[in-house]
């Protein structure tokens, strides 16, 4: 057992080495004593704060952006036209559909007075088949099969 | 975002313009240096483009009237004629903000550009709505709230069309604008509530000037106090050497239109030994200073003819007080001129009742700024100096 833990000393120091040689936390070096101020046990800062410092300079992280006023500006007005275009491609979507709604809805309310008693302008509302477009094998992918079972017997190709 | 916003800007500009222009620019590589117009560079280079009004005035919707001028209230887009006056200098084409040569820059700066248009054309459909309410609704109170609601949206939409513009940010942060434009109104007001204004209103709240002097302060325009050419900061204690002489005062409406404002001063920590207390005092009043939004002076060197109404008092603080606030309250005076003799034989220094004067004399708080005095080295000479007594006399807190 021992010899296992000396092997693993080299990877693991804390492992093996006794309670007096670990490494000394930092202790203030100054002489005068504030009152009143915890140590903690592991000495150095808040973890809270150490997460941060961690986050923010770790090397993955990239630097902040520094940019020269005229590289600013260019960046900011690359932005901003960006910015504009998105919220122009937006508008458009909506207007599109708002438009595709409007047309629908005349056009259930000629079916309405068309003269056939209705017959067509139910059928047009009728939510018969709703929710199975495309058929069974359209269904939404999920991590577990559904409550069933997950196989549906009945079913036939039509 | 950069590469992902360069494609996708290439492929709008391909959606919005068929011009070969862009095409090119992109196969070879290369970039141009005319922003503005899509004639060929060297054409670009030797003629000078068309002013804007060219460029908006034909883009008139047919089923209205005839629009009004342009805009001119629209920041420039470009500087493109100064740039011209450079080249047949030197010889050489000037950099400039809008010939960067950058290229997704450029296809930004095309966006704009198209967007600005539109909000041109946008302006002026809605000048001629404006016109055509002016003309033909019946008068009342009804069209008042119409026009009023017509002219608010117009204001924004002068400022969507220039909000985007690099040249306009350029000239905001470099300081290089005026007042006289509703863009550069936008971003002086929206720089001020940034900072200065809750900046103003925490020393306002925090020394208990709002509720001691006026119930309540909403101020709608900067207030700069500057003694001695030094810009003072609210709620700072100041020497009393510095204050020995009057401020000058700067005030600055982001609305545009001319004003007559009263300026005052009060003390509201005089202590009042009969009734061993606190009382107002009032230091310094001027009636009558006319601002605008592109005048700001007040007072001080270049502010218009004012009616000084009470001369400044030396602000002065005794020994043994903490210290004692001074409140400078910029009032707009809503009912036109005051009369000033009429004032000069009314008002008193001792007690003096702001929210008193402030109804009796329709006024309103639009600004507002404060400093703060204390017994200090130089006091007792300064009092000395402008024969104030009680210099040789300390207050001291009795315990009852």
């Amino acid at each position: 057992m021992s010899r296992i833990l000396q092997s693993l000393q080299g990877y693991v120091p804390s492992l093996l080495r006794p309670i007096s040689q670990k490494p000394a936390s930092r202790v203030s070096t100054s002489i005068t004593q504030v009152r009143g101020k915890k140590k903690s046990s592991r000495g150095g800062k808040d973890p809270r704060i150490q997460l941060i410092h961690y986050s923010l300079y770790h090397p993955l992280t990239p630097r902040p952006l520094k940019f020269s006023y005229l590289r600013h500006l260019r960046h900011w007005t690359i932005h901003r036209a960006w910015q504009l275009y998105k919220a122009n491609m937006r508008r458009e979507r909506e207007l599109e559909l708002e438009r595709m709604y409007n047309s629908i809805r005349d056009s259930c309310e000629k079916l309405k007075t068309i003269g056939d008693g209705g017959r067509l302008y139910r059928i047009a509302i009728s939510k018969q088949g709703l929710g199975q477009w495309g058929g069974i094998g359209t269904r939404i992918p999920t991590e577990a099969p559904g409550r069933n079972g997950g196989w549906d017997y009945t079913y036939k190709n039509q | 975002m950069a590469a992902a916003g360069r494609t996708a800007l290439s492929a709008c500009l391909r959606q919005i313009s068929s011009r070969p222009q862009s095409a090119a620019l992109r196969a070879a590589g290369a970039v141009r240096f005319n922003s503005t117009s899509a004639a060929p560079s060297a054409d670009a280079a030797s003629t000078p483009p068309p002013p804007p009004s060219d460029v908006t005035t034909s883009a008139a919707p047919k089923d209205l009237p005839p629009p009004p001028p342009l805009v001119d209230e629209l920041a420039s887009q470009h500087m493109e004629y100064e740039d011209l006056k450079f080249k047949v200098q030197t010889g050489r084409r000037r950099r400039t903000l809008e010939n960067m040569p950058f290229e997704t820059y450029q296809m930004a700066l095309q966006v704009l550009k198209k967007d600005r248009e539109e909000k041109i054309k946008k302006i002026q459909l809605e000048q001629a709505r404006i016109e055509r309410v002016r003309e033909t609704m019946e008068e009342g109170p009804e069209k008042d709230t119409v026009l009023r609601s017509m002219t608010r949206k117009l204001d924004e939409l002068k400022v969507f069309a220039d909000i985007n513009n690099p040249r306009v940010k350029f000239n905001f942060d470099t300081g290089n604008y005026t007042l006289d434009k509703p863009i550069y109104r936008y971003l002086a007001d929206r720089k001020w509530r940034a900072l200065k204004r809750p900046t103003l209103m925490q020393r306002l709240e925090q020394m208990n000037v709002v509720p001691d002097i006026v119930p309540s302060i909403n101020p709608v325009a900067d207030v700069e106090l500057r003694f001695s050419g030094a810009v003072i900061q609210p709620g700072r204690i100041l020497s009393s050497g510095l204050t020995e002489k009057r401020p000058t005062i700067k005030v600055i409406p982001f609305t545009p239109g001319e004003k007559l404002v009263t300026i005052a001063v009060v003390n509201p920590d005089v202590p009042d030994l009969e009734n061993d207390s606190f009382t107002y005092q009032l230091h310094w009043l001027v009636s009558n200073v006319p601002i605008s939004h592109l005048h700001h002076q007040a007072i001080g060197t270049g502010a218009q003819k004012s009616d000084t109404i009470m001369e400044y008092l030396v602000p002065t603080v005794q020994k043994g007080i903490k210290y004692a606030r001074f409140a400078v309250l910029v009032m707009e005076q809503e009912g036109g001129k005051l009369d000033a003799e009429m004032l000069k034989s009314k008002v008193v220094r001792e007690r003096f009742n702001t929210r008193s004067f402030m109804a009796k004399n329709k006024c309103e708080i639009i600004g507002a700024h404060m400093w703060r005095n204390s017994w200090d080295e130089q006091m007792k000479d300064v009092m000395i100096r402008n024969n104030i007594p009680g210099w040789d006399k300390m207050f001291k807190r009795v315990r009852d």
